[in-house]
Order: structure tokens, then sequence, then C-alpha cells
């Protein structure tokens, strides 16, 4: 069996401006790796401000998950982009209250929706549509 | 388990009974005494009656996340006037509700705190970390309301 990783890769869109990382396969070790990379590069490339990971085809978390996403968290806000995840099930979140992981002060929405209402409300976070009206 | 002259294991007996009803009647009367109120867009609220166990604190966690889910809920109000001893254990049980509905994106208010908890719960070290808590249900709505950026005129 021929293991392609490439062919796991996370398709992420921009939005507004923002990157939407839809964590949609099953992150093993050296896929989270190449996501984290993956996201940086986005958010150089493109110049991101915002980025928002949305967990909501993510049925299962672990610590090692959880401690991975806060890490790369930390590595897209040096770089100088606000994050929100998104879309925890009721399941998982009870998981990580249970497993007593604490995710500080990173923002949560419910989904996709309320994580633009957030990030609207930030003014470092500038929107694509801004710019056209100047 | 049977024993022969010898004293050694002659055969076994079981019973089994199929408490399958129980179970679910025991399910039903949880979710009934657990109610989840929808006051408004965005908005839910849930009365806590009588003492909450770790048993009760499962049911109402996960009544509550499934209906943030599907109702979209940006803030709960937890009212817990009817619980006559908020000890630490209990509010043990409150943070880790208050810290699953972060989570989700939604706030927590924890509603109908008196003057007898409030003090038992100071004597205690207890706190509630970066919830709200009231003591009026008025008060939390209208904490709700604030949040969500609603207002309310006379007409």
């Amino acid at each position: 069996m021929e293991e392609n990783f490439d062919s796991t890769r996370v398709t992420m869109t921009m939005v507004r401006g923002c990157l939407v990382v839809p964590i949609q396969v099953e992150l093993y070790d050296a896929t989270m790796l190449k996501l984290q990379d993956d996201i940086l590069e986005e958010v150089k490339e493109k110049m991101v401000k915002g980025v928002i990971i949305d967990l909501s085809a993510v049925n299962i978390i672990d610590l090692f998950l959880a401690q991975k996403i806060k890490e790369i968290i930390s590595m897209v806000a040096l770089m100088g982009a606000e994050t929100i995840l998104t879309g925890f099930k009721p399941e998982v979140a009870a998981s990580l209250v249970d497993l007593d992981f604490d995710f500080e002060d990173i923002q949560m929405a419910i989904d996709q929706d309320d994580a633009f209402l957030k990030l609207d409300s930030m003014p470092q976070v500038l929107m694509e549509t801004e710019d056209k009206d100047s | 388990m049977y024993l022969d002259n010898n004293g050694e294991v002659d055969g076994v007996f079981a019973a089994a009974r199929d408490i399958t009803d129980l179970r679910q009647a025991e399910k039903a009367l949880s979710e009934a005494i657990t109610p989840v109120m929808k006051v408004w867009d965005g908005i839910l609220m849930m009365p806590l009656v009588g003492t909450v166990d770790s048993r009760r604190a499962q049911v109402v966690m996960e009544t509550m996340l499934t209906n943030i889910m599907k109702n979209r809920i940006k803030v709960a109000i937890l009212d817990v006037m009817g619980v006559p001893i908020v000890d630490s254990a209990v509010a043990g049980y409150l943070m880790k509700v208050i810290k699953a509905t972060r989570l989700m994106g939604c706030k927590s208010i924890i509603s109908g705190i008196s003057p007898a908890v409030a003090q038992t719960m100071v004597n205690l070290g207890l706190e509630l970390g970066d919830a709200t808590s009231t003591t009026s249900l008025a008060d939390a709505l209208e904490l709700a309301f604030d949040l969500l950026n609603l207002e309310m005129i006379t007409k």
C-alpha cells in the first residue's frame, strides 16, 4: 500500500481575505506537520490577517491534536494573524473539558458565519471588501 | 456457584434481567427534569432544580451542548436558584459546563446565585472562572441581550 500524504492534503480557501482551513481528514503526525507548514505558508503568501480553523468534521480530538492546534495558532499569531476555532461538536467539547485541556485565550465561534462576525469586529483584521470602497 | 462435597466448583447459576425499559425510563426522567428553554434567538435558559450529582451534571452538559449546536446559541443562562447547595463538587460541574460551552463559542451566565450560595462559594474559595453570574434571572437576561447587541425599547 502506497502512502501518499499529498492526497490527504487539507484544502484551504480564502474568503474575504481570511484563510479558512476545514479539517476534514484524519490527522496523523506527518499530516499535521504538513498542515502546519501549509497554513503558515499561506499566511505569508496571501498576507492573511485572519485564519478560521473549522473543526466541524472532527469527531474525535486527542491531546496531541489539541496541542498541535494550539501551537499552530501561536505560530500564526507570531506572523501577525488572528485565529478563530469553529465547529466544535458537543462530544468533542465535552471530552476536551474532561481531558482538562485549556485553550486559554483562543477565540471560538459556533460556525464560520459567527467567526466572520467576530473577525469583523477586530480592527486589525482587514477584509478585502473594505479596499474596494477606497 | 454450586460446590460439591469436596468444596470444588460444581456449577454456576447466573441470572440476568433485561433492564432496558428501566434505563429508558431513567433517561426520559433525566431529560424531563433538565429542560432547556429557548428564551430568544441565540439565547437559551436552563433551570436547575434539586441536587446535582455527577450523573445529572453529565445530562445537563450533554443537553446544553446539543442544544447550543442545534440552535446556534450565543448565550446560555444556567439558573441555579433551585439548587439547595453549591459546594465544590457542584461548582466543579458548573465550571465544566462553562468551559465546554466556551469551546462552542457560547458565553455562559450563571443566574440565581442567592446570598447564601454566594457566601458558601467565597468561604470555600470557589470561583466561576470567566463566567458572569447574577442573582436574578432578569439581570441575566438583560446581560444576554446586551451581549447580543440587542436593545429593549419602550413603545
